[in-house]
């Protein structure tokens, strides 16, 4: 059979080739009918092949030195962490929302002494974005639009710490021996 | 470091999937990924961010796996025990279940080059350069294996 059908799924064609294979796909009835089943082929090989990819652990270089700076520093963490649960209660009615689009978010996470935090997740495209610091109260901020579902997040402190969402229950650990927060934004619609 | 996991999640499930086609078996092929993704960032560091280069080390390591498990697994018993994994079968959609079949009786180098084409991910240069054969051999041989995938899916409806 005329290999111009693979040519065509895997986008080789060049604009003189296309019009050829256009043209054959109008002339000749066979040909029509073998592109056909193997575009349908070609769809079923690249459909998903498993229902869940298996979670996997992609070691991080320095990795221990991360946790042994969390691990001397249990008279910061904790007081921190209390006040963010207090700050999240406090801000966390005053979440606007913009229904049926994204809902507006806002995290919120207290660290007096880093000169940079970011927040990277699953509505950033894993992109980290610095947070602002809020005057000199210590409290970093920013407000993120969210779809409705479950979202994954993780604060990143001096561009090498990535530390979980103290206010927020659900994490799982990512493939990078890291761990993120989960939320759920519920439809607004 | 942040980019690299951008990276990571962006080619995680293309990387198995691959695996998946050009070897069948989900335990492999997730421990290949494990080992690609950590290879090329040890190796290459965070900034080194090539699909290309990631598959590249994907494929030689089951090249090499392949060529371990020749090795130390020469008997009929052996051979039958490697293609036959009911239970992670399971795992694997059920509509895909005969594709992955059809695909494990290509001969190897057309299953090759159609695995890494089915991620729409490479043109036929990359895909030459990946497996090691000329950019002309790719276009000849990836329609070959499409047509000889259509033969083993059809014959596997028949037997059905």
């Amino acid at each position: 059979m005329n290999p111009m059908i693979s040519l065509f799924l895997d986008n080789e064609l060049n604009l003189e080739e296309k019009c050829l294979f256009v043209e054959n796909i109008r002339n000749d009835k066979l040909f029509y009918q073998n592109s056909l089943q193997l575009l349908h082929q070609e769809m079923l090989i690249r459909s998903d092949v498993v229902e869940q990819v298996p979670r996997v652990d992609i070691p991080m270089p320095g990795r221990w030195m991360l946790t042994l700076k969390n691990l001397i520093r249990p008279a910061v963490l904790i007081p921190a962490a209390m006040a963010c649960i207090i700050l999240f209660l406090i801000f966390l009615p005053s979440v606007t929302t913009t229904p049926p689009g994204p809902s507006l978010n806002r995290f919120v996470i207290y660290r007096p002494e880093a000169g940079r935090v970011e927040i990277t997740g699953s509505f950033t495209g894993w992109k980290r974005v610095p947070l602002q610091k809020v005057g000199d109260s210590g409290y970093w901020e920013g407000t993120f639009g969210l779809t409705a579902g479950e979202h994954r997040y993780t604060y990143i402190i001096e561009g090498n710490e990535p530390i979980a969402d103290p206010t927020v229950l659900a994490m799982e650990k990512d493939d990078f021996g890291g761990v993120n927060s989960i939320i759920h934004v519920a439809d607004q619609a | 470091m942040e980019t690299y996991k951008t990276f990571y999640i962006q080619y995680k499930d293309k990387l198995f999937a691959y695996l998946m086609r050009l070897t069948g078996d989900y335990q492999l092929s997730g421990d290949t990924m494990q080992e690609s993704f950590t290879r090329l960032l040890s190796h290459y560091g965070p900034n080194e961010q090539s699909a290309a280069l990631l598959f590249k080390i994907a494929r030689n390591a089951v090249m090499d796996n392949a060529r371990k498990t020749h090795h130390s697994c020469s008997t009929e018993d052996c051979r039958e025990d490697e293609n036959h994994n009911p239970e992670a079968m399971v795992l694997v959609r059920e509509t895909y279940r005969a594709v992955l079949a059809a695909m494990q009786q290509l001969d190897k180098t057309e299953r090759d080059i159609l695995s890494l084409a089915a991620g729409g991910e490479f043109s036929y240069r990359d895909i030459a350069d990946i497996v090691g054969i000329s950019e002309a051999n790719v276009r000849v041989r990836i329609h070959r294996a499409r047509m000889n995938l259509r033969k083993k899916l059809q014959s596997g409806k028949d037997d059905r």
